[in-house]
């Protein structure tokens, strides 16, 4: 009989052939020693392919980033670093002007054009009366610093995960460079924010020394600046959120109070569920679209129930964990707090939660 | 087909992990995945499912097709069920991703027709299935398979090998 082809060899290794081709390779392979060699390469083949195939599955989840929580994190900690380095400019150009002008009893800002970080020697702008002009510059000029911020304080990381929470189901380009890339898991973008923010907290003592260096008159420019911080500051949630788990018709949003002690948070959405079309391909900018739409929808329902601020709160304690249940005041939807404390600390924190939902509500509204 | 519910429960881990190998990305291969399950719901009647919902997956992958979100919404509901009882893999280390990122070379390196019976033979696909799915015919499918395991194995040794070269010069 003649030898068997590589083919027949993984075809019986397989279990493909029929009986009696099964049989007849069989006999075959217990008689020749070369094609029992070839069936054990075979076997192995199988068994490196398989094992190497497995190794594919080791793909970080969240490459594409679910597009609520994360946006949301990601918003404000870019808006509180660009402020940083709004503040940070500013107070360098009035460093370098005051060493002219330190004993004259106003000082002068440099209007900074928007691409350029560096002024170009342009007549300046004298600005006398600087508390009222600094917060006022914030909002033109951060989101043209943004772009900047994210491609140098984070470097590949940080973009590419942009880029793939940006990018949806016909990005193939993207979602195939992902991988590699973004193999350290978010872990790492997360630590990328937190450089940013912690880059904010080493800045402003920073910028309020600098400040403070230019001279009495410099006064008011520190007054001015530390408003500023103070409201980059109340951007960053107290209650440090470590992760958003996904769930259909729900935020959930879990909250760290104490190292290795956290809490759970859930806001139901009272939409029903054929009427979201927010999904995980969620692309960019869905933040303004999904509040918009979950008001409208909610807006029904609102009118149907009986006032929010009717209905109380309910606590809960099953295994040691403890269950706070209450409506949103403002949208009428159920949220739900939980964590393994008593219910007197739960109540603390819910207040918590609810005290920056309002500033969060509040920020939203321009 | 009415019972989609039963077909994902029976099929989606397989189809998910299929896809997750072949495009290296999870949340991408649940997308087409579900997108799949979609289209079985459309069809009157399905001869051989299992090769059917893997042809489908593979040619949506080719088109990168996506509609229907209404429904995918139910699929993502029983997805978010089936999440629960599935284990995460552990956390991934270095050296796991380096063998992460050579395997994906490795596959990435072998033509796509060998890719794709491999991966659906891992899933147990049977040759009658791969033959239909890909729409060889059945006698190649043996002929393919070993083709595609040889590269892969061979192509992998190769970047092993030159991984180790490339650490032994930087330690000396």
């Amino acid at each position: 009989m003649q030898h068997l082809d590589e083919g027949t060899i993984h075809s019986w290794l397989d279990g493909a052939l029929g009986a009696d081709e099964a049989a007849r390779a069989e006999a075959h392979v217990a008689e020749c020693a070369q094609c029992a060699a070839a069936v054990a390469e075979a076997r192995g083949f199988i068994a490196a392919s398989s094992r190497i195939l497995t190794a594919l599955d080791h793909v970080p989840r969240g490459v594409v980033p679910a597009a609520q929580p994360i946006k949301w994190y990601n918003r404000s900690a870019w808006r509180a670093a660009a402020a940083v380095l709004v503040v940070a400019v500013g107070s360098l150009v009035v460093v370098r002007n005051s060493g002219n002008n330190a004993s004259q009893s106003s000082f002068e800002l440099r209007e900074t054009p928007d691409t350029a970080p560096i002024p170009k020697p342009e007549p300046p702008i004298i600005i006398t009366a600087a508390p009222a002009e600094t917060p006022v510059r914030k909002p033109q000029a951060v989101p043209s610093i943004t772009p900047s911020i994210r491609s140098d304080a984070s470097s590949g990381v940080a973009s590419s995960g942009q880029s793939a929470a940006q990018s949806n189901f016909s990005d193939k380009a993207v979602r195939g460079a992902a991988p590699p890339n973004v193999a350290t898991s978010e872990r790492t973008r997360d630590e990328a924010v937190d450089a940013a923010i912690g880059g904010n907290a080493a800045a402003a003592p920073q910028v309020a020394g600098a400040v403070t260096a230019t001279a009495q008159p410099a006064l008011s420019s520190r007054v001015a600046g530390a408003t500023m911080l103070r409201a980059v500051a109340g951007e960053e949630l107290p209650l440090k959120v470590v992760g958003t788990p996904r769930m259909i018709g729900a935020k959930v949003t879990l909250y760290e109070v104490t190292p290795g002690d956290t809490v759970t948070f859930i806001e139901a959405s009272n939409v029903q569920l054929d009427a979201v079309v927010v999904t995980g391909i969620a692309t960019g900018e869905p933040q303004a679209r999904r509040s918009a739409g979950k008001s409208a929808a909610t807006a029904p329902t609102q009118v149907a129930s009986p006032s929010p601020a009717a209905l109380p709160s309910r606590v809960d304690v099953t295994n040691g964990v403890t269950t706070i249940t209450w409506p949103d005041a403002s949208t009428g939807n159920m949220l739900s707090l939980s964590g393994r404390m008593s219910a007197d600390r739960l109540k603390e924190i819910k207040l918590r939660i609810e005290r920056e939902r309002a500033a969060a509500a509040a920020k939203k509204k321009p | 087909v009415t019972d989609v519910d039963r077909l994902f429960r029976t099929y989606n881990a397989a189809l998910v992990r299929y896809l997750t190998r072949r495009l290296g990305d999870r949340d991408w291969a649940e997308e087409v995945a579900q997108e799949t399950f979609v289209r079985a719901l459309r069809q009157t009647s399905i001869q051989n499912e299992r090769a059917w919902l893997f042809a489908v997956a593979t040619n949506l992958v080719r088109d990168e097709a996506r509609k229907d979100m209404r429904r995918r919404k139910h699929l993502a509901l029983l997805a978010e069920e089936e999440r629960e009882t599935m284990v995460e893999p552990e956390e991934t280390t270095i050296e796991r991703a380096q063998e992460a990122a050579m395997a994906r070379k490795a596959v990435d390196a072998l033509v796509e027709r060998d890719r794709l019976a491999l991966l659906m033979r891992e899933e147990g696909l049977d040759y009658t299935e791969i033959a239909e799915a890909l729409q060889l015919s059945p006698g190649s499918v043996g002929t393919t398979l070993s083709r595609a395991r040889r590269r892969l194995v061979e192509s992998y040794e190769a970047l092993q090998k030159s991984r180790e070269e490339r650490e032994k010069n930087a330690a000396s």
